[in-house]
């Protein structure tokens, strides 16, 4: 076990107040940025850490960031995406509960590295203790002189709004995100331009998750040398994994990513709670599952995408054999049908009609023709879809058919046999 | 097992007695001079307007419990929006309520980790106690309920959340307790996430 950084503190009750935080370190990462760094010389320093994204597509967070214009005289934004909403995802809750001045620091960090003067929290209006734990520390990061006007003395400003959410998935999708502010409906948009570029209110804007600003701190206060030393030499740092499903035991655990899927969920999960596991996704309800025979497989962005699934939101969901897979794949496609924002036809109606073809082979109606139907819809939807919601759902239930097809066989034939 | 319908999907309509609806008195004028003074400072927030759209939502349906056509002109007119951009908004996001609910709006959580911890069997405790479906609201208008996505309670899953609250590690004898102690009027502590003791252990 590797010692903890993200987590140090989660169990500590004081944890969220400002007073326990900087007496842990807390803002000494900031301190130095102010007093070291130019805002280039940070994002040249955060290149070198080969951060890379935490919410899910694992974008180096380095090179994002250098995608903002400089001194083009437009107002820039900055965004933390704290929409979690993937399915079996809880990590960006735990920081934000438990140990949220972490964030606020790598926002202000991040602000002063690519000129942002106003940032918005998106929180999903779910997590009310989120809400309320990261509008306290935001309320005394100000009275402490982090956020306000002329940051320790910087000639920095920013300020931090909360925008709350209001129940739509889509909205994680950081364009979704942004229309999501300017008060219109959570549909994605076209990429180019980035939000970069063209973000909000048609200004440069930084769209960055929970956990990477969380380990911003860290990375000026403990240095480029100690995250680079962790986990494998294309992603560094420490990383969480949040463990649900048919475990003996689940929760959220900071390691590094070079862990196998295996070992994280026989020594971390402790195994399955009945007999044996017969797969797991590994990173959220849109990253394909992977049967139990494939489990050496490390959790990191190249080597899950070695096998063609991804580590996406770092969210692993175990299922043993009590879990059907017809059943889970049923539930995992009326959630993206339901999910979808509406723009595009290939994820509305191609979900609407995968997840009626599921109910009726759940049901015992199945026709033999209903799997490769299914595989057709598959193939329409990935990669027709506007948004990577629709390429996500269709990406995951096409790998329930190509690993387990004999399921969905025994369900359909058993209905032929005896009906 | 049959398979569920979805309830999401449907507009189902809540039983019509189950609540008197406080919108009925309402009308634009109230509902500006209600939200005027607070969303001043929403505004401000802002460089543009419409963005506030959610926001004042969000302060309608804490007030009025849902939100109708009054809100909506109301709204439009305090931040000078065509009243359909508002429209739009309400009509997209499912935590806005534009029915009347219950006094407690149970969300059973019934995604894929609660599920495969048997949230469909916890469905069925609360509909088999509450004699409603999914998507219903109880005759006496003290509780709807609803299944709705991943709440992020997957490591303490089945889990549901009764208005603002969640509640956790649910099985039979947890659930009937949570509703008795709702129905005597005495709500029982939520399962907060934010207590350090739920969370499971690093080893």
């Amino acid at each position: 076990m590797s010692e903890l950084t993200l987590l140090k503190h989660i169990d500590n009750p004081d944890a969220p107040r400002i007073e326990s935080y900087e007496k842990s370190g807390g803002y000494e990462g900031l301190r130095r940025v102010l007093k070291d760094f130019s805002p280039d010389e940070v994002i040249e320093y955060v290149k070198a850490c080969k951060l890379r994204g935490r919410g899910g597509a694992g974008f180096p967070t380095g090179i994002k960031w250098d995608f903002v214009p400089k001194e083009d005289g437009k107002p820039h934004y900055l965004c933390c995406n704290a929409d979690e909403g993937e399915p079996g995802t809880f990590k960006d809750r735990l920081l934000m509960e438990r140990d949220p001045h972490q964030m606020i620091e790598g926002m202000v960090i991040t602000a002063y590295a690519t000129g942002c003067n106003i940032a918005y929290v998106y929180i999903r209006g779910e997590y009310g203790l989120s809400i309320r734990r990261v509008q306290d520390a935001i309320n005394a990061a100000r009275a402490r002189g982090y956020l306000g006007d002329n940051i320790l003395g910087s000639g920095h400003s920013l300020e931090i709004h909360l925008h709350i959410g209001a129940g739509a998935y889509i909205c994680g999708e950081e364009t979704a995100l942004l229309e999501s502010i300017e008060g219109r409906r959570g549909m994605p948009k076209l990429k180019p331009p980035f939000p970069a570029v063209a973000g909000l209110y048609e200004c440069p804007t930084v769209v960055n998750n929970v956990e990477t600003f969380a380990c911003l701190p860290h990375i000026f206060r403990l240095g480029s040398d100690w995250f680079t030393s962790i986990g494998p030499e294309d992603a560094p740092g420490p990383k969480l994994f949040a463990l649900s499903g048919r475990l003996k035991q689940r929760g959220v655990f900071e390691l590094p990513m070079s862990i196998s899927l295996g070992a994280l969920i026989e020594d971390y999960g402790h195994g399955a709670i009945t007999g044996t596991l017969k797969a797991a996704i590994p990173g959220g309800v849109s990253a394909p599952m992977i049967p139990a025979s494939g489990f050496d497989v490390g959790m990191d962005f190249s080597s899950l995408a070695a096998v063609d699934s991804m580590l996406g939101s770092a969210a692993v969901i175990a299922l043993d054999e009590t879990s059907s897979i017809p059943v889970v794949a049923r539930r995992i496609t009326e959630f993206f049908s339901h999910e979808s924002c509406g723009k595009c036809t290939p994820c509305r109606e191609g979900l609407t009609w995968a997840a009626k073809i599921l109910r009726r082979i759940e049901s015992g109606d199945g026709l033999p023709g209903d799997p490769a139907q299914l595989e057709m819809l598959c193939g329409g939807i990935f990669g027709n879809s506007f948004c990577a919601l629709g390429d996500g759902a269709a990406w995951a239930l096409a790998a329930t058919l190509k690993h387990f097809r004999p399921e969905y066989d025994a369900l359909i034939t058993r209905k032929t046999a005896t009906g | 097992m049959s398979p569920p319908a979805n309830p999401r999907a449907s507009t189902a309509p809540v039983t019509d007695a189950a609540t008197t609806a406080p919108g009925t008195a309402l009308t634009t004028a109230v509902v500006k001079s209600d939200l005027a003074g607070p969303l001043r400072d929403i505004v401000a927030r802002y460089p543009k307007a419409r963005s506030a759209i959610m926001p004042a939502l969000y302060l309608a349906q804490d007030k009025y419990g849902h939100l109708d056509g009054v809100v909506y002109a109301a709204v439009a007119d305090l931040l000078r929006v065509p009243e359909i951009q508002v429209f739009e908004v309400a009509s997209f996001y499912t935590l806005f309520a534009r029915e009347p609910r219950g006094t407690f709006h149970i969300q059973l959580c019934d995604n894929l980790s609660c599920m495969l911890l048997g949230a469909d069997h916890m469905r069925a405790c609360l509909e088999h106690r509450l004699g409603i479906q999914a998507g219903q609201s109880t005759r006496d208008g003290m509780f709807t309920l609803s299944l709705v996505e991943c709440i992020g309670s997957c490591d303490v899953a089945p889990a549901m959340m009764i208005n603002q609250d969640q509640y956790s590690n649910l099985d039979e004898a947890k659930l009937t307790d949570i509703l008795d102690q709702l129905t005597l009027g005495n709500p029982t502590e939520p399962g907060d996430s934010g207590d350090p003791g739920a969370q499971e252990e690093q080893p």
